[in-house]
């Protein structure tokens, strides 16, 4: 009973967020092996199912949760905050764009005082570059694709246009930076042989 | 006092269950079920999930994993209370013994305000 491997239960694990499963996938298996080995197949199913129907969504939730402070996520709604500011305040009226300003001052204060700083979001950031520059050369593709579809923009809210050309030049802008930033590290943090 | 809310049912147990000293997973889910009286049968999910975020608080910590010859071949990885873990553990105890006192308190005499 003990020797042949749990396939089916291991199949359920991959129902698990991919961060669980790396941290504890190795553990899940081994105590299913030990329920399965001390209480029978059967008695050990019957536990597991239950825990599966509970732990799989608990533990997205969790996922989820926690993404949300993860450090793109954080780059992304200040890029789009930016490239909105920007767009309201030329276009806008001081009507637009007052309240704007107010919102993010009040923004920048509550992430100053977040436990993950910018600088730290930056730092810890990677490879999300490539990410930055592919979303901001995306939305340029599109628009251009939008234009060639309909020859013209008259059927295109100008507005929704700007905001997007904004978006699109804000996400790329952010893209060329953390680039700079980690070509930087990875000069500063190279192995002195290398 | 380290915190102040109570603990979740799950996570209270593993932590009481480590005041005996450090185990790996699958002893603390026997543990748990002997220490409920069968009332709490965690399953691996439950049990690593817990884990997580008792590991994520800081209640708990991961010693050097070991090969346990008793129960298999396999290396497991061992858990026990940090210090704030302890403390934590020492306060529930202690939160749960005053519930107990209380209750008691107004089984035997009705007309006791609860403090």
């Amino acid at each position: 009973m003990n020797g042949s491997p749990p396939r089916l239960y291991r199949a359920a694990m991959w129902l698990y967020p991919p961060s669980f499963r790396r941290e504890f996938a190795a553990d899940l298996e081994q105590a299913f092996r030990d329920l399965r080995r001390d209480h029978g197949a059967l008695s050990a199913w019957r536990r597991t199912s239950v825990d599966l129907a509970l732990s799989i969504p608990t533990e997205h939730l969790e996922a989820v949760m926690a993404r949300t402070a993860a450090p793109a996520t954080k780059l992304a709604s200040a890029a789009v905050l930016a490239a909105a500011l920007v767009g309201t305040f030329i276009f806008g009226r001081p009507a637009v764009w007052l309240p704007a300003v107010i919102i993010a001052a009040v923004a920048a204060l509550a992430y100053r005082h977040s436990r993950t700083p910018y600088r730290e979001a930056v730092r810890a950031s990677g490879r999300l570059w490539l990410w930055f520059l592919g979303a901001g050369v995306g939305l340029f593709a599109v628009l251009i694709g939008a234009h060639k579809v309909h020859d013209d923009w008259d059927w295109f809210p100008w507005r929704l246009l700007v905001v997007s050309v904004m978006v699109g030049w804000a996400l790329i802008g952010t893209g060329v930076l953390l680039a700079i930033v980690d070509v930087v590290n990875r000069v500063r943090h190279r192995p002195a042989d290398a | 006092m380290a915190r102040s809310r109570p603990l979740p049912s799950a996570s209270l147990h593993i932590v009481l269950a480590l005041l005996e000293g450090e185990k790996h997973g699958y002893a603390l889910m026997g543990d748990v079920e002997r220490m409920s009286d069968g009332a709490i049968k965690m399953g691996p999910g439950t049990l690593y999930g817990t884990i997580k975020r008792l590991l994520g608080d800081s209640l708990i910590e991961e010693t050097a994993a070991r090969n346990d010859a008793e129960v298999s071949e396999e290396r497991r990885r061992y858990y026990r209370l940090t210090a704030k873990g302890e403390e934590v553990a020492s306060a529930e105890l202690a939160r749960l013994r005053t519930l107990v006192r209380r209750v008691q308190r107004l089984r035997t005499d009705p007309g006791v305000q609860p403090a």
